[in-house]
């Protein structure tokens, strides 16, 4: 049998589709050079984001590409740290909020009645509350917040019920499909069910919202930074270089932009991998593109 | 004091004639600008004066209360803000020393007998409230029962230090000459401190105070809570918006020199890097924030515009943990100070918008003030001398000096320091001491705290780093801090021979010289010790457009509005 | 109706787990317990009695709940700080900022939405597209700072005072004339709501997008089309009308995330609205102050919920409330 005949599996589909976005594609490529530069980078670069070098306050140059601070850090080793962190803590909260988030939905969706009832006016609370004032006032509190984990678990807290809400979407509308009863008349308990099948056809929707989800959480740690109850020093986050060097801008504006610069370029590239892997299990949105 | 002021316009001059800098200085007046403010602290910026005008001044906090020596007060903008109402019998001056308040009091306040130990005030006999009402003993003796803490249980002041030794307070002269007469037995060297913020008692008895606890709580939580429409000194309060602003006008019954502006502002603007786009856009005039380096150089480079950067009266220090199992011994302790080089962390931190800063070696006195004596250089501390630090540990039988530190009983030496989160200068002290104790084979591990107070009580430390802020009243508060059974004596430091010496000096501190040459010599007894590392004060940073004169520097907790009826636009004869 | 009803047990379920959460970690009296010269311990008894500190964190939540019932919102760190006062105040400021925002980021939503839709895989779809990502991705408080540091070397560069960067009013504002009055709070919006809209609108703008898209290839604008209706009409009374629908919804749902966003951008121009609330009362850990002030953050996005739901039924006359 030749292969244009043979069926394509989904998975080929949804990449071939994918690999068609180019801004996808670009950004992907480019968030993989800029995961490559936090994690690999300092193994290669001649400075530790913890050394203290005798420049201080300097702009950039050969030696210091992206400048100084005030102690003495190598700017360009304090981003790479920071990036490091950042994407750590959001992929962190990524994955918190979505496994959490995609059970709990899943669940609501497969019992419906007073569970669905309760669990979803729970997700309306959260939702209700604005997050990061949320976060500002547990996290200020929070004992060892200074860790990258705290923060990211505060934060991936919050981030749930976005995830639940989208899945609960999805799986209301395949519980009604013949798959799910065909499984349940063999005798499948809710349990398989949900893991077995509502949650691995929901994949499409959450693969995309645990990707946008990353984003959100990039910037939702820099604006904890920004509050003051992030990040402590000396570790270090994109969030925390920008704000600790708000005051910067004017006069040692290389503090200032090349972190911020970071968190746009990393936020920006996941956004658009996000709306192409859309594009890609969607078929729908794809036919209204075309 | 005129013969002081003379001396002072004379060095004065006799410094800007020697060393002509500052660049900020006016050039046609040495005395303008705040360049001459280290040779002759109340005479600098000094000018002629035209009437009228507003003068907006930044506060980085809104204050907290009406009544400044209350639980919610002790607080430093409020009573810069307040300061204007308030009748004080001392200021803390801009030369760091109490500063007679002339337009109150009469002639110096006199100690008039030692055993027991008794104070006598002669105040002005002009000297009014807003109302009319004199000032007078009344007003002494409301102070002193609210505070005592036996009077009123229920008046939460903030402190009671001092009013907890007065025996009582008598008026004669028809109150304008008040005595005050401490407990048998009881010194209290500090007492220029007392009566700092006199509160009407006139107006206490007509809310509340009818002389039983209840009603003096009541008048003392009415004084918190109720808008000032009365005052004491040259402005009074014409409005407050919460968070915002408090304006204030002159005092009509002001009886002193009448005050050249009409309006002060005091500007409530949270966010510290807001300070130098408002005061380029004129939306402030003067100020005096938490200096950082992108503050001062953006300030640096403002036209017209006069600054200073003087030593504070707080100042960082890092404290050992004598409870840490490791940090009970002393030539560790010594080692880690002689490794730690405080200039290099100066260097690093506030070093880089003040030249002027340099490492300080006394617990209790800071360089400006007449008894500041250099008791730490001696024993190494601070250098950074991490060759001499490794002998001390080698001497001492510790092995894996420089590589990993095992103590002689082959233990191996971990520790960990602490500091305020969002603190950047503390953060990059802590930096730089894990790069010191890194050099002798001690790892160490930084941890911030949230809550201070908690960690330091808690003794939750093994190393750490804050902040004491002095006054010039500084007896008790070295009873306070370096007190063997006190309880700010957090790393629990005991050293018998020095808490006599402690006593001693306050026993002895009636006559200032002689008790503080006894502080210094228990300080010095403690820097042997190696028990609290004094690393900077923190610097003091004073902006004002150089439209305004009479406006200057004052680093102690009176601020620099405490000559606010002198404030003015300058005349414009030239 | 009955999603409103059942959210108020879960909101107070809500608010008890966040005062416990300032209740149980800081320490308000630590300013008090650091002062030197230190405060008498007498102090430190009376302020932990008055603010209820020995109590057990349920009997202090239902105290405050109580309170709370009728119009007391509790006692601040700040004994001379009124909780209820502050939040009215406060409130009046930063709705001047979160309305304004909001609009101002509808307006853009749709005309770039909409531009982007009609002009689809165009040269100005993809550049909207582009910018509208952009913004997504950056912090907010980033924006802010480098909006307020262009508007300073702006001032600077022309010698003038446009743009404020400091407060809601000028100094003086009481004793403006009406005209002035106006455009003093003007001049002071501008950045601010530009910084909250711009960063606002971008997600917004995705959805009115996709929304006319789905509209213009449905079969009743096909229709009107085909019966000669011009373009303009269609375009006014039939897609946009239709459109407009999900983004109502999404505003709703994002009222939550700009009230966060007016705490950040608040911070940075410093106005004295909900946002420096909550800062303070965070940092002085002020349970009651900081509890009330969640407390009103849910119900003002509830609030914003049910006009969602009015709008809805206006929009769309096919959907009645069940």
């Amino acid at each position: 049998m030749s292969e244009a005949v043979r069926e394509r599996s989904q998975a080929e589909l949804v990449l071939r589709r994918f690999l068609r976005h180019r801004a996808a594609v670009t950004s992907l490529v480019t968030l993989l050079v800029v995961t490559l530069f936090a994690f690999a980078g300092p193994l290669l670069w001649r400075y530790d984001y913890a050394d203290i070098t005798d420049d201080l306050s300097q702009s950039p140059s050969l030696r210091h590409p992206f400048g100084t601070d005030l102690i003495g850090h190598d700017t360009f080793a304090q981003v790479m740290r920071g990036t490091q962190q950042s994407v750590k803590i959001a992929l962190a909260i990524a994955l918190i909020g979505t496994v959490f988030g995609a059970l709990w939905g899943a669940i609501a969706g497969l019992y419906r009645g007073k569970l669905d009832f309760l669990m979803m006016r729970l997700v309306d609370v959260i939702l209700t509350l604005p997050s990061i004032a949320v976060a500002a006032a547990v996290a200020a509190q929070g004992v060892g917040r200074s860790q990258w984990w705290a923060i990211a678990f505060v934060l991936g807290a919050l981030t749930w019920p976005y995830v639940s809400r989208v899945v609960r979407g999805v799986v209301l509308s395949l519980r009604e499909q013949e798959f799910i009863e065909s499984a349940r008349a063999l005798g499948a308990g809710n349990a398989r069910i949900i893991l077995r099948h509502l949650l691995p056809n929901a994949l499409g929707t959450i693969i995309v919202t645990a990707t946008l989800t990353i984003a959100t959480g990039i910037l939702g740690e820099a604006a904890l930074s920004f509050l003051g109850v992030g990040v402590q020093a000396p570790d270090t986050s994109l969030g925390l270089l920008v704000s600790i060097n708000k005051d910067a801008v004017n006069t040692r504006p290389w503090l200032f932009y090349f972190p911020g610069l970071f968190i746009i370029l990393i936020a920006l590239t996941i956004n658009f991998i996000g709306d192409g892997l859309r594009d890609a299990f969607d078929p729908k949105q794809t036919r209204v593109r075309r | 004091m005129t013969i002081r002021r003379l001396t002072v316009i004379a060095t004065a001059t006799l410094l800007a004639l020697t060393a002509c800098s500052g660049s900020e200085s006016d050039g046609n007046d040495e005395l303008l600008g705040f360049a001459s403010c280290s040779g002759s602290p109340f005479d600098c910026n000094k000018g002629e004066t035209k009437t009228g005008g507003t003068l907006v001044y930044y506060e980085e906090q809104d204050r907290t209360t009406w009544n400044t020596v209350s639980s919610d007060g002790g607080h430093y903008v409020t009573s810069v803000m307040m300061r204007p109402l308030l009748p004080t019998v001392y200021y803390g001056g801009p030369d760091y020393k109490p500063l007679l308040n002339q337009d109150l009091m009469a002639e110096e306040p006199k100690l008039a007998s030692t055993s027991p130990q008794t104070v006598v005030y002669k105040l002005k006999p002009e000297a009014v409230w807003s109302d009319g009402t004199p000032i007078t003993a009344d007003d002494f003796a409301y102070q002193f029962r609210t505070r005592n803490t036996r009077d009123c249980p229920d008046c939460a002041s903030s402190s009671n230090a001092g009013y907890d030794l007065i025996q009582d307070v008598k008026g004669a002269d028809s109150g304008k000459t008040v005595t005050v007469t401490f407990q048998a037995g009881k010194v209290y060297p500090d007492w220029k401190g007392l009566f700092g913020d006199i509160y009407p008692a006139h107006l206490a008895k007509q809310n509340g105070d009818d002389g039983t606890p209840a009603g003096l709580a009541k008048s003392w939580e009415w004084f918190g809570k109720t808008q000032p429409t009365w005052s004491g000194g040259p402005f009074r309060i014409e409005s407050y918006a919460e968070a915002q602003e408090l304006v204030e006008v002159p005092n009509p019954k002001w009886w002193g020199a009448k005050p050249a502006l009409d309006k002060i502002v005091f500007k409530v603007v949270t966010d510290q890097s807001s300070f130098v786009p408002a005061l380029q856009n004129s939306e402030i005039n003067a100020g005096d924030p938490q200096p950082n380096l992108d503050m001062v150089t953006q300030v640096q480079n403002l036209p017209d515009v006069n600054y200073r950067i003087s030593g504070g009266l707080s100042w960082e220090h890092i404290d050992l943990n004598l409870e840490n199992k490791f940090l009970k011994d002393k030539a560790l302790r010594e080692a880690i100070f002689r490794a730690i080089n405080v200039q290099g962390i100066i260097d690093r931190t506030v070093g880089t918008f003040w030249k002027d800063a340099k490492p300080l070696q006394n617990h209790n006195f800071v360089p400006e003030s007449p008894h500041y004596k250099d008791v730490v250089s001696a024993t190494g501390a601070g250098a950074g001398d991490v060759e001499k630090a490794k002998q001390v540990l080698t001497a001492a039988g510790y092995t894996g000096v420089g590589t990993a530190l095992k103590t002689p009983a082959g233990e191996p030496v971990t520790l960990r320091m602490r500091h305020t989160e969002g603190n950047v200068n503390r953060a990059a002290t802590s930096e730089l001491v894990q790069a010191s104790l890194k050099q002798l084979g001690i790892p160490l591990a930084i941890q911030t705290t949230a809550n201070l107070s908690d960690t330091t009580s808690k003794g939750d430390y093994d190393l750490i780093v804050f902040a004491w802020v002095q006054t010039p009243y500084f007896f008790s508060g070295a009873q306070q801090t370096w007190g063997k059974n006190s309880e700010s004596n957090y790393g629990h430091w005991v050293n018998e021979k020095a808490d006599a010496v402690l006593l001693q000096a306050i026993q002895e501190g009636l006559d200032e010289a002689k008790g503080a040459a006894r502080l210094n010599e228990a300080d010095a007894l403690m820097a042997q010790d190696y028990y609290v590392l004094p690393l900077f004060q923190r610097p003091n940073f004073m902006v004002a457009q150089n439209a305004y004169v009479n406006i200057r520097p004052n680093a102690t907790s009176t601020g620099p509005t405490y000559n606010t009826q002198e404030w003015g636009l300058k005349a414009t004869a030239n | 109706m009955r999603r409103l009803l059942a959210a108020i047990p879960v909101l107070i379920v809500a608010s008890f787990l966040s005062y416990a959460l300032v209740a149980l970690s800081g320490d308000p009296l630590e300013p008090l317990k650091l002062r030197n010269p230190p405060a008498p311990q007498r102090t430190i008894d009376l302020e932990t009695e008055r603010l209820g500190l020995d109590d057990n964190i349920v009997v202090r939540y239902g105290h405050w709940l109580g309170g709370v019932l009728h119009g007391d919102f509790g006692e601040s760190v700040q004994s001379t700080y009124d909780i209820g006062a502050n939040l009215t105040r406060a409130t009046t400021v930063t709705l001047r900022l979160v309305v304004v925002a909001i609009l101002l980021a509808l307006v853009l939503a749709v005309l770039t939405g909409v531009v982007g839709a009609v002009r689809q895989y165009s040269k100005s779809d993809y550049a909207l597209t582009f910018t509208g990502f952009v913004f997504l991705a950056m912090p907010l408080f980033w924006v802010a700072i480098v909006l307020k540091d262009l508007a300073v070397r702006y001032n600077k560069a022309t010698g003038t005072t446009v743009f404020f960067t400091i407060g809601e009013t000028s100094q003086g504002y009481s004793g403006m004339s009406p005209g002035a009055k106006l455009a003093d709070v003007a001049g002071h919006l501008v950045l601010p709501t530009l910084a909250l809209a711009l960063i606002t609108y971008a997600a917004w703008s995705r959805y009115q997008r996709s929304a006319v898209l789905e509209v213009l290839n449905s079969d009743y604008v096909r229709l009107a089309r085909a019966k000669g209706l011009p373009w303009r009409k269609v375009l006014t009374r039939h897609v946009l009308r239709t459109a407009l629908i999900p983004l109502v919804t999404v505003t709703a749902l994002d009222v939550a995330g700009i009230l966060g966003g007016a705490v950040i951008t608040e911070t940075v121009f410093n106005w004295n609205g909900l946002g420096r609330m909550l800062l303070t009362g965070v940092a002085r850990a002020d349970t009651d102050a900081v509890a009330s002030w969640l407390l009103l953050a849910g119900l003002v996005v509830i609030v914003c919920n049910l006009i969602a739901d009015a709008l809805y039924a206006v929009l769309d006359p096919r959907i009645r409330h069940e």
